[in-house]
Order: C-alpha cells, then sequence, then structure tokens
C-alpha cells in the first residue's frame, strides 16, 4: 500500500494553497477517509466457464459487493441501475454480463448508449480488450473485425454497411440511434434489433431537460421496434451522481427498475479532500496560478473552467507568458479531433501531460488515470458536476484533493459564504417530461414513419401515455399538425436542445462543415460579425442563411472578441396557478419569449471597443414557448417605487432583481444547471412591472415553476446576498447586482429597497386560483395583420417585410 | 443606452432635404408622404431602418438629386457611394460636367464637394478614419446601386489569407462607425429596380438593417422646401398604382399646410406628379 505517498499529495495541495499569495480558504473540512473494498466471489454467479475465467484472471479477489449484486440482478433478466461512487468499476457491470450472453449465444447483439462519442471511443477499447481476453467470445467473433464497433456520426460512410452486418455490440449515441438506427431498422438493422439482449444506459444522468425527454420517447419507440422484431433488452443503466436512479430510470426507459445503490457500494476508494479556496485575484487569474503551481509541484491537475473560451484563455495566458513552450500543459473541450482528445487523455495517463484546462468534456468517465488534483474554477452549475468533477481524482484507492474556487456570480458568493450548505446538498433531482406536447407530436410521428405509416399499428402500451393521447386525438381529428406529414419526420427532431433545427457552421475556404449551432446558441455566439473561437482558430461569421440554415465562417487572426446585446421580449399567454397578494401576483405561467439582438461590439485584448455594430444584423429572432414563474409588482407598488427611485432607477433596480432571483435560484430548487433556465424582467405597457423565471426549453419541462412555492426562501436568500456583500460602491459588483453584459449601472440600496418591499408584499395575505381561464394561444393564428399594409406578419417579427413598418409589441 | 441628441439631430437636418411616397414593398398601396427631417430620421437610425428607393427613372437623375441636396447647402454632409468604379466615373463625369474641378487625386472613386461625398465601397475605411478627425455630422449615407447588385459582392476568399471582398459588410461597418449610440446615419439604397423586383430581405440582412421603407423613385423630390407658391410641385403624391392603405398622407397636408393640400387636391389632374426644378 502507499501509506507514505497517500497523505503527501493532499499535503502538497494544502502546502501550494498555503503558499500562493493573498490566498483566502473559507471551507477547510477533514479529508474523506479511504475504504477499503468489500468483495464476494464471482462463483456465486451463473456466468459462463470463459466469462468466470476472464474474472478470476483479472480480480483475484473477486467482484466488489455491488458489482456482484448488480450483475446478479441483470444475469436474472430484471432490468437494472446502478448508482455507486465513481471509480466504482461500473464499467465491468454491464460488459460482464454482454460479453456472458456472447459466450451462451453467438448470435446475441448489445446497444451501448453514450451521451458523448469519446465516452464510446474509451469504452470500445476497454470492451474489445476484455473481449479479447475472453476465448469464446473471440471463437464467435470469428474475424470479424467490426464485432465491436462504434457507431456514431464519426464513422466513416463506407464502414457503416459492414458494421450493420457484423457488429454484435454497437456503442453508439441517442442522435444516432435516432437519426441512422430507428429509421431504418427494417432494412440493415432487423438481424441487429432482432436479437438485441442487452442495452445498456452509461451515464444516465445525463439524459435529463430537454434531451432527456427526447432520450425517453427515442427509448420507448427503441422498445416498440424491438417488439417489432421480436426481442425484449434487459436495461443496465450506470451513474456515479443521480438523484432518486430508480424512478429516473423508469421515467427515462418505461419499464420497471431495480437498483443498486450507494448503500451497496463495496468499492475501495482513495482519501479525498476539499477545500474552497479565493483570493483577491480574479478568480480566473487564482485559478490559473493555482493550477500551474499545482502542476510545477509534478502534480497531474484538472482545472475545469467555466466554459471553452474561458479555457482557451487560460492556456493562451499561461503560454504568452511561458514563451509558448509548456509542452505538458494542454486544453480538453468539445470541438477537438478525435486525434487531440486521445493524444491529451494518453498524454495524462502517461504522465506527459501534467495540466489540462478543460470544460466539462472530461467529467464524465473517460479513462484518464490518476489525477492528483482537481482546481474548479468558478463552482461547477449543479452538485451532479461537482461529484463527477470531484470523482476525477483519488480514483483507484490513490489520493486526491479539490480545490473550489467560487467564480464572482451572486450564487457563487453565496455559497463561498455557506460552503457547508453546498456539501450538504443532494444530487438534484432529474427533469424530464415525457408530456411536454411538441416532443410528443415530434416522436409520435417517428415511431408511425417507423411501423410503416400505419397510426394503428403503433404500440401505445410501450410508447406510453401520451403517445396514446395523441392517438387518441389523431382519431378525434383534434390534432393535425405538419409534422404528421413529413416524409422523413425523424430529421425535424433535434434532440439535443431548443429550436427547430440547427445551423451548419461552414468554413468558406472549401465549404467544410465544422460543426453546427443550434438557434439559441447562434444569437450568441455565431451571430453576423461574430469572432467564433472554434477548435483553437478563430472564425469571423460572414453571414447567416436562414434558408439554407448556414453559418459563413471566414478565417481571422485576430485576438479581439465580440460581444452581442439581446434584448427580449415576453408575451404572457396563460396563467395557471396564481398567488394574489395586495400589490403583488405570483403565477406559474405559459409565455412566448422572443430574443433579438440589438448590439455587437468588438473589443481588443486591452478591452477597447474597436467596433460596435447596431441592430439585429440580419440575424432571425429567436422565440420559445416556455413555462415560466411570473411575478407581476402592480400598479401601486410600481409606481410607489418609480416615485421613490425615478423610473430609471426603478427599472435598473426591477433587472437588479430579477438577476439576483435567477442567480440564487439554484440553491432554493433542485436542478441548477444554469443554461437550463433564465430570467427576463419587462415593465408592462399598463404601468406594472414584472419579473420571469423560465425554462430553456421548448414548452418547458417544470424546472422554474418550483419557484412559486420557494418565493419566499428566494427572497430571503437575494436580500442576504445584498446585504452580505462585501463590495463598498452602490454600484455593487458580479458577486451582487452588476451585470456583465450591462452599459448601465444600478443601485444596491434601490435593488435591496424593491426586494425589502417585495418581502413585505409576500409576508401579507393571499388568495390562490388554481386557473385562471385566459383564452389558450396555442392554436392562435402565426401571423397578424401589419397595421400599415395588412400584410401578414410572423408572429416575433419586428418590422413588417412589406412596409417596414415596426410592429406593436 | 447613449443616443444622439435632438441639438445634433437639428444640425444634421434643419431642414428636411429629401422627400418621397412611401410605398408597399409590392407596390399596390401607398403609406403617405415621408420626408427625411430630423424627427424621421432619429426613427430610422436608432431602429436601423434603411431607405430603398426603387424605380428610379435614370442614374442621371439620381446625381440630378444629389445635386439638389448639395446646393441646398444646410444640414450634415451625405456620403454618397456610387455600387461600382464604373458608377463612380459616371457619377464623377456628370457632377464635373460644366462646373469646377475637384483637386483630389483619385477624382473617380473619391471626392468631396460642399454637402456631400462621392466615395466607392473599397475606399470607405480612408473617410472612416477623416470623419472620425473632423467630427463632422453625416447625415446619411446614399448607395447609388441601379442594377441592385452590391448586396450580391460578398464574394468571399478560398486562398486563406487573403482578406475577403465584402462590399455590403464596408458599408455597413462605414455606416457602424459614425453611429452615435444606438443611432447610425441613415441608408438610402437608390436602384432602377422597383422593390417588388428583388428580394429586399436579403439586401436589409446584407447592410445589417432591420428592415426598409420603400420610397417610389419616380416622385422623389430633393432640395431645400419650395416656396408656397410652388409647394404643389414638390410634394409627392400617391403613385397612380397605388392604392391608399391609410390616410396618413391626407393628414400629414392638414397638419403641415392644409392650404397647399386643399391646391394639390384642386390641381391634381392637371399638375405633373414627378415634377423636378430643371
Amino acid at each position: 500500500m502507499s501509506s507514505v505517498a497517500t497523505p503527501s499529495i493532499i499535503d502538497r495541495i494544502g502546502s501550494v494553497l498555503v503558499s500562493l499569495e493573498d490566498t483566502t480558504v473559507h471551507h477547510d473540512p477533514a479529508a474523506q477517509e479511504p475504504s477499503d473494498g468489500i468483495f464476494e466471489p464471482a462463483e456465486s454467479l451463473n456466468l459462463q466457464p470463459d466469462a468466470l475465467a476472464f474474472v478470476r484472471r483479472n480480480f483475484p479477489n473477486g467482484l466488489y459487493r455491488h458489482q456482484h449484486s448488480a450483475i446478479a440482478r441483470v444475469l436474472a433478466g430484471q432490468n437494472a441501475i446502478v448508482a455507486t461512487r465513481t471509480s466504482s468499476g461500473k464499467s465491468l457491470i454491464f460488459s460482464l454480463p454482454v460479453l456472458n450472453q456472447l459466450c451462451v449465444n453467438p448470435s446475441a447483439t448489445s446497444l451501448f448508449l453514450y451521451p458523448q462519442k469519446a465516452l464510446a471511443n474509451d469504452q470500445l477499447l476497454k470492451l474489445r480488450e476484455i473481449a479479447a481476453a475472453t476465448p469464446a467470445v473471440v471463437m464467435a467473433a470469428n474475424g470479424r473485425s467490426h464485432f465491436i464497433s462504434r457507431y456514431d456520426g464519426a464513422t466513416p460512410h463506407d464502414l457503416r454497411g459492414q458494421i450493420r452486418q457484423d457488429a454484435q455490440i454497437v456503442l453508439t449515441n441517442p442522435d444516432m440511434l435516432h437519426y441512422a438506427m430507428l429509421q431504418y431498422h427494417d432494412r440493415g438493422w432487423a438481424r441487429f434489433f432482432a436479437n438485441l439482449q442487452y442495452i445498456v444506459i452509461d451515464e444516465c444522468h445525463e439524459y435529463r431537460g430537454i434531451f432527456g425527454t427526447n432520450v425517453a420517447h427515442i427509448l420507448r419507440r427503441l422498445r416498440q421496434v424491438c417488439h417489432l422484431h421480436g426481442s425484449d433488452p434487459t436495461f443496465i443503466a450506470t451513474s456515479a451522481t443521480i438523484h432518486n436512479p430508480q424512478a429516473h430510470m423508469e421515467r427515462l426507459t418505461g419499464v420497471d427498475f431495480d437498483c443498486v445503490g450507494a448503500e451497496a457500494d463495496g468499492s475501495r476508494q482513495g482519501r479525498r479532500k476539499f477545500w474552497m479556496a479565493s483570493s483577491g485575484d480574479h478568480f480566473y487569474d487564482y485559478g490559473r496560478k493555482l493550477a500551474f503551481k499545482l502542476a510545477e509541484e509534478r502534480l497531474t491537475v484538472l482545472a475545469f473552467c467555466p466554459g471553452r473560451m474561458a479555457a482557451e484563455r487560460m492556456m493562451a495566458r499561461l503560454l504568452s507568458s511561458h514563451e509558448n513552450e509548456l509542452p505538458y500543459v494542454r486544453v480538453y473541450r468539445a470541438g477537438l479531433s478525435a486525434a487531440e482528445r486521445e493524444e491529451i487523455e494518453h498524454g495524462l495517463r502517461d504522465k506527459s501531460v501534467r495540466l489540462v484546462f478543460s470544460t466539462s468534456a472530461l467529467e464524465l468517465g473517460i479513462d484518464i488515470g490518476e489525477v492528483d488534483a482537481v482546481v474548479c474554477i468558478g463552482l461547477p452549475n449543479s452538485m451532479m458536476s461537482l461529484w463527477q468533477r470531484a470523482g476525477r481524482a483519488a480514483r483507484a484507492g490513490k489520493d486526491g484533493g479539490i480545490v473550489l474556487i467560487p467564480g464572482e456570480t451572486p450564487i457563487d458568493t453565496y455559497y463561498a459564504n455557506h460552503p457547508e450548505e453546498l456539501f450538504a446538498k443532494d444530487n438534484e433531482p432529474l427533469v424530464l417530461s415525457t408530456a411536454n406536447r411538441r416532443v410528443v407530436c415530434q416522436h409520435y410521428a417517428c415511431a408511425t414513419a417507423e411501423v410503416g405509416g400505419d397510426e394503428d399499428a403503433l404500440n401505445t402500451d410501450v410508447l406510453g401515455e401520451e403517445c396514446a393521447g395523441v392517438k387518441q386525438a389523431r382519431a378525434d381529428g383534434t390534432l393535425d399538425l405538419d409534422i404528421f406529414y413529413r416524409a422523413e419526420p425523424h430529421m425535424q427532431v433535434n434532440i439535443r436542445s431548443i429550436g427547430e433545427g440547427n445551423y451548419k457552421l461552414v468554413f468558406r475556404k472549401d465549404d467544410e462543415v465544422i460543426g453546427e449551432i443550434d438557434e439559441f446558441h447562434l444569437l450568441r455566439e455565431a451571430y453576423r460579425n461574430a469572432i467564433y473561437r472554434h477548435g483553437g482558430k478563430a472564425y469571423r461569421v460572414k453571414d447567416v442563411i436562414r434558408g439554407k440554415r448556414k453559418v459563413l465562417l471566414e478565417r481571422e487572426y485576430s485576438w479581439n472578441e465580440t460581444r452581442a446585446f439581446i434584448t427580449k421580449k415576453i408575451r404572457l399567454k396563460r396563467r395557471q396557478r396564481v398567488a394574489d397578494y395586495e400589490n403583488l401576483m405570483l403565477a406559474t405561467a405559459a409565455i412566448d419569449v422572443t430574443e433579438f439582438l440589438v448590439n455587437v461590439t468588438e473589443r481588443d485584448r486591452g478591452g477597447e471597443i474597436v467596433q460596435s455594430w447596431n441592430g439585429n444584423m440580419g440575424m432571425p429572432t429567436h422565440t420559445l414557448p416556455t413555462e415560466a414563474t411570473l411575478m407581476r409588482l402592480r400598479r401601486p407598488f410600481w409606481d410607489e417605487m418609480v416615485n421613490d427611485l425615478g423610473p430609471q432607477d426603478a427599472r435598473l433596480a426591477l433587472q437588479s432583481c430579477e438577476r439576483l432571483l435567477w442567480g440564487l435560484f439554484p440553491a432554493v430548487s433542485g436542478p441548477c444547471d444554469k443554461q437550463d433556465f433564465s430570467s427576463a424582467s419587462e415593465v408592462e405597457p399598463d404601468g406594472t412591472a414584472s419579473i420571469y423565471l423560465y425554462d430553456m426549453v421548448y414548452d418547458g419541462v417544470g424546472l422554474t415553476t418550483v419557484a412559486v412555492e420557494r418565493i419566499h426562501e428566494l427572497i430571503d436568500k437575494a436580500i442576504e446576498r445584498l446585504e452580505q456583500c462585501g463590495c463598498d460602491t452602490d454600484t455593487g459588483c458580479f458577486r451582487c447586482i452588476a451585470h456583465p453584459l450591462s452599459n448601465e449601472s444600478a443601485s444596491k440600496q434601490a435593488t435591496l429597497r424593491m426586494m425589502q418591499r417585495i418581502q413585505d408584499e409576500l409576508a401579507g395575505d393571499c388568495t390562490i386560483t388554481h386557473e385562471e381561464n385566459e383564452p389558450s394561444l396555442h392554436d392562435a393564428p402565426s401571423t397578424h395583420p401589419c397595421p400599415a399594409c395588412e400584410t401578414p406578419v410572423r408572429k416575433g417579427d419586428r418590422f413588417c417585410s412589406n412596409c417596414g413598418e415596426k410592429q406593436p409589441d | 443606452m447613449r443616443t444622439i441628441t435632438k441639438a445634433d439631430l437639428e444640425s444634421r437636418y434643419p431642414t428636411p432635404l429629401i422627400c418621397g411616397a412611401r410605398i408597399a414593398r409590392t407596390g399596390d398601396k401607398y403609406l403617405g408622404p415621408e420626408r427625411l427631417g430630423a424627427d424621421t430620421c432619429r426613427m430610422l437610425g436608432e431602429e436601423q431602418v434603411g431607405w430603398f428607393v426603387g424605380h428610379m427613372p435614370s442614374f442621371e437623375r439620381m446625381i440630378e438629386h444629389i445635386q439638389q441636396v448639395n446646393a441646398a447647402g444646410t444640414g450634415g454632409r451625405w456620403v454618397v457611394v456610387p455600387a461600382t468604379r464604373f458608377w463612380a466615373e459616371t457619377a464623377h463625369r456628370l457632377w464635373f460636367a460644366d462646373a469646377h474641378q475637384s483637386g483630389f487625386s483619385s477624382p473617380a472613386t473619391l471626392w468631396h464637394d460642399r454637402l456631400v461625398t462621392f466615395c466607392v465601397p473599397e475606399r470607405l475605411r480612408e473617410l472612416d478614419q477623416a470623419f472620425r478627425q473632423r467630427t463632422a455630422g453625416v447625415a446619411g449615407i446614399m448607395l447609388l446601386d441601379p442594377t441592385c447588385i452590391v448586396h450580391e459582392a460578398r464574394s468571399f476568399s478560398n486562398q486563406g489569407f487573403h482578406v475577403a471582398h465584402d462590399r455590403p459588410q464596408l458599408i455597413a461597418n462605414f455606416r457602424s462607425s459614425l453611429a452615435v449610440g444606438r443611432w447610425a446615419p441613415p441608408l438610402i439604397v437608390m436602384s432602377w429596380h422597383r422593390a417588388g423586383a428583388v428580394s429586399t430581405e436579403r439586401i436589409v440582412q446584407a447592410y445589417c438593417l432591420e428592415a426598409f421603407h420603400f420610397i417610389e423613385g419616380l416622385g422623389l423630390w430633393s432640395g431645400l422646401m419650395p416656396n408656397k407658391n410652388e409647394k404643389y410641385r414638390a410634394l409627392p403624391d400617391a403613385p397612380h398604382h397605388c392604392t391608399l392603405a391609410t390616410n396618413k398622407d391626407a393628414q400629414w397636408d392638414i397638419e403641415h399646410d392644409p392650404v397647399s393640400a386643399a391646391v394639390r387636391r384642386e390641381q391634381a389632374d392637371v399638375v405633373p406628379n414627378l415634377a423636378q426644378p430643371a
């Protein structure tokens, strides 16, 4: 045992922390003690001799308790979800039954689903190794090179036919399953689906929000296709960080699951220690210096950055101060080629790479060997993310340390002041709503296409009650959407994000497609004239062609950065649960959020504006119908605010309240992935003012509507944040009310005054109405006549294209 | 966000120098007269709305309009951008046909006169720097694009390091460089083509605008407002092929000059609609 080396890693990290100037340690809990493995003999499992021999050879102590328990259930034909810690040997739990089945039945097939291609690649190598070590499987493979294969967007087209023909184990992602496998199940995949024994869903916590909702329907369609081909596969799911795993998997798949949870975890874990620290420097600078110093101490360091731009910038800063000579430092993020990713992963394993600035791309279980220290620059967006990141260190019984550096946001500052609250939090409940009508209709259309276009042939027992509801509505003649008449409905579904479809990023040099971007991010990252960074290169967005859904890029050789200013317009469609206070109304609501670009600025490295473009620059507006929590300040309240503060300051205070409520929402709710929700505020034409917290998902998934119940707590936390913020100016700082994307400064005192007034109002009497029968706009026309020329104008368009008249809000 | 002051606007537009009949893109509806005065230009500049003056009878007529603006001698400077070097040469020849010569070394692509500056898109960057130094108020940018092709001139290079030749972007950049807060000088595109005959949505996007107001080129009027006796000749009227979409023109007449409005109505049958002082 490494009894000497084990404490030294933690001590070395601690001494580096102490040695850095101006470090404030906010939280320094005792290290989590290591645990020895609890083993059970593999002989008690009903394994084939070759599979058993493999286990004996590679795991002489036997299997961990949870591995044994889970494999026993899977072999008995039960669907199982394994939710044990990171680095607890979960891969073996699904690999072993799959290979065991191949020993029994060489024609059996298995499908492995991964949320990311990189994960699939990592697992492919492991599976091939295990298969090569199992003689019965080698015999079953019979020299077929595609016996175990990846089948995803990176698979060369000329190999795909052979994979369909030969593969017994296919590793893919939900996108490929939807677009390429289910759609053509009766042509190339009939053999595969007819023999499907196991469906493995790794990192199942990733299937949440709109992605999870889509995957839930895809898995139901997969089950329908299996029924068509006469198979009934067993599901095996795994995740290290998941709340209520059994319920999540049952919602995701529509079948019953057995759970092997943390209480059964018998894995061996190393000693792990957390710190939460900051300094007077900007948290990016502090994080960069700390990570680099740890790497100089010859520790292997993984520095998680808030985004890919941040990761690139940190790397660039380090390089510029070291004459571009830092072979052991790398950036890891989406957009790298497979070869680049593999080089970094290999470098981490053989220690030729000691510091990696990474985005969340390295959170999931890619094998990168032993990492000594994890530095989180900015607190992770969710507890799941925190534990995934922490799980990169202290693997395989080794020691590791995790340093959390809070960012300059209200929520990070809140947790810096209350670190014990952060560590006491459970993983968030995963949100997915299989009832989202838009998504259900899309998948209903796909499912219909998969059964040959006959709606009567749909298996609604498998597809679920939501599809049954659509089927009934179709039979009644009350539901007749375009999607039901599309020749290829699969292509109309965007399973990863909001919006109707992605835009292709085309590099004009030879019309090379370097990636895709959805409508939401298009407006934020790839607008006309934007400098867009991709794969370490900078591009200028020359044009956005709406009809062809293309973004045309040209290489840019500049360090400048562009920033978009976006304005939102909210259209309230319906209120559901309404809580009426004397001068304030709180409600869950259905709204349309229309976003449009108003300005783009380009700044040089020194922050000086070198160019600024006003207007939307021809960029399409983006309208998101979604669910929200609405807080409306009624006329006397808002008038009082305007009288007290002045109209300008009152409006700015309203915006600051909105930003604070948005920023602190994760502290009172479950899911806190910040890209899943957003906020807006408006002064209404009738003299009231509104704050909206809304889901960033088409038609919503019930994320922000919980704010109605937690509003008192949320307001209390916001007031506490304002009162305790250490900034000494009334304009505040990014930790309280300052907005990095705003040119206007709000007053902290005015914001506090408004918050306290809201708090007083919420302490008053309340009447709750459960439904307000406002007219549903679901079937409202998508256009309205222009007041000037009477030409139909699309909803959300700000100007009439026939006469240029500005449309009323 | 900061925007232009009223005083600044009034110094650029002390009096409207250009007036036109606003119509729908399809050309079948008349939406009333529109004058490029301070209020209209504030709206156009802040909302990023341009003017598309289609159906201009000739390039010579475009130059005549600009000469009227130049002769007015009041207000801000107008930057005139001929679509190509050919049109710049033609404009130069027409402009200096029987007058003084400019002292510029490259007269065909960049020259100044009293209130106007002619410049091809490729040299706008030079103007940008010069105007920033002088901080002279620019009233607007007129793009003389008879065949309506500049918005298509976005040919990007296929040769790695070569700078892309992107004329609409040059114009958009120049316009944005003259911005005062969220206001930027209005862009006026003049073309032989009627608006309905070209893809104005693409043009709007190419110049980074939000929308166009469509103006009937045949009835365009420019220069100082005529005296009261002449006024009936100058005010733009509904094109003959248009129906009246609103009663805006009648309201406008009544609010601004009820006497002329009455005279105009009386003489509508006998007075040419498009008269312009020779």
